[in-house]
């Protein structure tokens, strides 16, 4: 990566320890994140994969301020987000979750869920706010007549979208993707990653890509770093994306896809 | 709509099935108001004949039960044999009376374990967490008469509470505000009573719907939007978690009933609860079904109540016709 352009992201040696077990029970302790260093720059996508339960998830939960971490240091744009609150925090970074049905609060409708982040931030009032809403579903392709529409109204592809639009209503300029396309069907994940990468062509958007989907990832991806028991084993970046079979992380829970995929990257390969 | 007068037309049938099974188990049950009689040397046999015959206790048992419907549908509920009157206005004054102990007792019990079961799930696994339970489950597992007994004791030994009944003879005829604040005073032993009778079992429930609804994805979703925690608490995981609420405070309002029909006696407060001990006693047929039908018809008016509530807090209960 080029040295010259200046990192969005710079996670330096971030430890976190599960510590489970009440004080008259056995306690134990799971490492679910050990010295992970990662840089993500401006404008740039970098997909984080790994096993279930390599850690991937508890790091997008540390950049959320969900989880505090034991150790190490986070720093967004070159300051450290230890000392930022959790609305300064979201005002930059915006989180996208798997379900995305159960995600959204099933009481309220798309445009007070899309409404919701500017309420908290503070962010314009009145009309302008309810422009700035009806401009996000509809750079989500969703109708702005369908604000009334409640979650369970619409289709998984529909939530999916709704939900970004939530997340880039308050303009972020990191959004991590948590598994966000698993779960959909094949036409519909196209459609959303396309919409991705038009909105990262559009406005400058960063994204951290976390999937166990190797086809998708080396799609999407700048850059890939391997989680493996919460530690970083390996980066590789988008010409050099090609499934080992020797990376016992890549290999778990990587669908059939992915490994024709790599396979088929592998023998094609100069 | 449709599903309403279907829910009505279901708890219409309830209440004549539960009509039939009371008159059937006083029917099995052996010996009946003029039984006591007998033993009484100066009533003939004659003269009991003749007042079972008045009474229509000679009659089978199914014309007895049409002739009670037949009273049902003019509004008088049969008739006491022990109060030589109808069974609808004898028990209207008592059933105004336990109404207003039992919803009193519901108001406070659901205003104190909604704050304490929402703090409570807040701070799940904490001390407060596990100091309330414990108290939760000291509460549950103390009988009601001796938590009704404990409260009387307080009663006399403090003097801070009346020890029974509903209004000091001091208090009567003098202005309405003398006698609500008198009657309110009455109240607050046998509200007090039955409302830590049903805190335990409503602050569980609520405790356990608010755990479930925080972990959530909409609410950690909602937590990484950097919504505060008011917010969370109230907008996000207290609607996620209130229809099971709503559910158990339409049973909730039933089955207090029940409940305060034994505190009533303990602590003498003039309702259903006395007059039904009596009337099963002396084997005052009418009456006894006459109170079952209102606890069975309050219980049923408050599930319905429920019903109600839950329709018109979950909008895909009323698109989907989920029930």
């Amino acid at each position: 990566m080029p040295d010259a352009r200046k990192p969005l992201l710079e996670v330096r040696g971030l430890c976190k320890i599960h510590r489970q077990g009440r004080w008259w029970e056995r306690r134990f302790q799971v490492r679910a994140l050990h010295n992970v260093d990662l840089t993500l720059d401006a404008g740039s996508t970098l997909a984080l994969v790994g096993e279930s339960g390599s850690g991937k998830t508890t790091l997008a939960m540390c950049l959320m301020g969900l989880e505090r971490p034991d150790a190490g240091d986070i720093r967004f744009n070159g300051e450290s987000l230890r000392e930022q609150g959790r609305c300064e925090r979201a005002r930059n970074i915006q989180l996208l979750f798997q379900d995305s049905a159960g995600a959204l609060n099933p009481g309220m409708s798309a445009r007070e869920i899309i409404e919701e982040p500017l309420l908290i931030l503070g962010k314009e009032k009145g009309g302008p706010r309810r422009g700035r809403v009806s401009k996000a579903m509809e750079q989500v392709g969703l109708p702005a007549s369908w604000s009334h529409r409640r979650p369970y109204q619409l289709s998984g592809g529909q939530r999916q979208r709704l939900a970004i639009a939530r997340a880039l209503v308050v303009e972020p300029r990191l959004l991590i993707l948590d598994e966000a396309l698993a779960g959909l069907d094949l036409s519909i994940q196209g459609q959303i990653s396309n919409l991705l990468l038009d909105l990262q062509a559009a406005h400058g958007l960063s994204y951290l890509y976390i999937s166990h989907n190797l086809a998708l990832v080396t799609q999407f991806a700048d850059e890939m770093v391997v989680l493996h028991k919460g530690q970083v084993t390996k980066r590789l970046i988008a010409s050099e994306m090609i499934v080992t079979s020797k990376e016992p992380a890549a290999l778990a829970g990587m669908s059939m896809a992915a490994r024709a995929l790599g396979a088929h990257a592998g023998t094609g390969a100069p | 709509m449709k599903y309403l007068v279907l829910r009505i037309f279901q708890s219409s049938c309830l209440l004549v099935g539960v009509s039939l099974l009371s008159f059937i188990f006083i029917e099995l049950s052996p010996g009946d108001f003029f039984d006591e009689m007998k033993l009484n040397p100066q009533i003939s046999s004659e003269t009991l004949v003749q007042l079972r015959r008045q009474y229509g206790m000679d009659q089978p048992f199914a014309v007895r039960y049409i002739h009670w419907l037949k009273s049902v549908a003019h509004g008088e509920l049969g008739f006491s044999f022990a109060y030589n009157a109808p069974v609808a206005p004898l028990l209207r004054s008592r059933a105004r009376n336990t109404l207003l102990l039992a919803g009193s007792a519901t108001l406070m019990a659901w205003l104190i374990a909604l704050p304490w079961g929402i703090l409570s799930a807040e701070k799940h696994g904490k001390w407060f967490d596990s100091g309330s339970s414990l108290l939760t489950s000291i509460l549950l597992a103390t009988p009601d008469v001796l938590l009704a007994l404990g409260l009387l004791l307080f009663a006399v030994r403090t003097r801070f509470l009346p020890t029974g009944g509903m209004m000091s003879l001091a208090a009567e005829n003098r202005g309405r505000w003398t006698e609500t604040k008198d009657i309110s005073i009455h109240l607050l032993g046998p509200v007090i009573v039955l409302a830590l009778i049903s805190l335990p079992t409503l602050l569980r429930h609520i405790r356990a719907a608010m755990i479930e609804a925080l972990a959530s994805p909409c609410v950690r979703a909602a937590r990484a939007h950097g919504i505060g925690r008011s917010r969370i608490l109230l907008r996000h995981a207290f609607p996620v978690a209130m229809n099971p609420l709503i559910s158990l405070f339409g049973l909730s309002l039933g089955s207090l009933l029940s409940a305060s029909l034994l505190i009533e006696v303990v602590m003498s407060w003039p309702g259903l609860g006395p007059l039904l001990l009596e009337s099963i006693l002396a084997r005052d047929v009418y009456v006894i079904i006459g109170a079952v039908m209102f606890a069975s018809f309050t219980l049923v008016s408050g599930m319905l109540l429920g019903d109600v509530l839950l329709i018109g807090a979950d909008p895909r209960i009323r698109t989907e016709g989920l029930l």
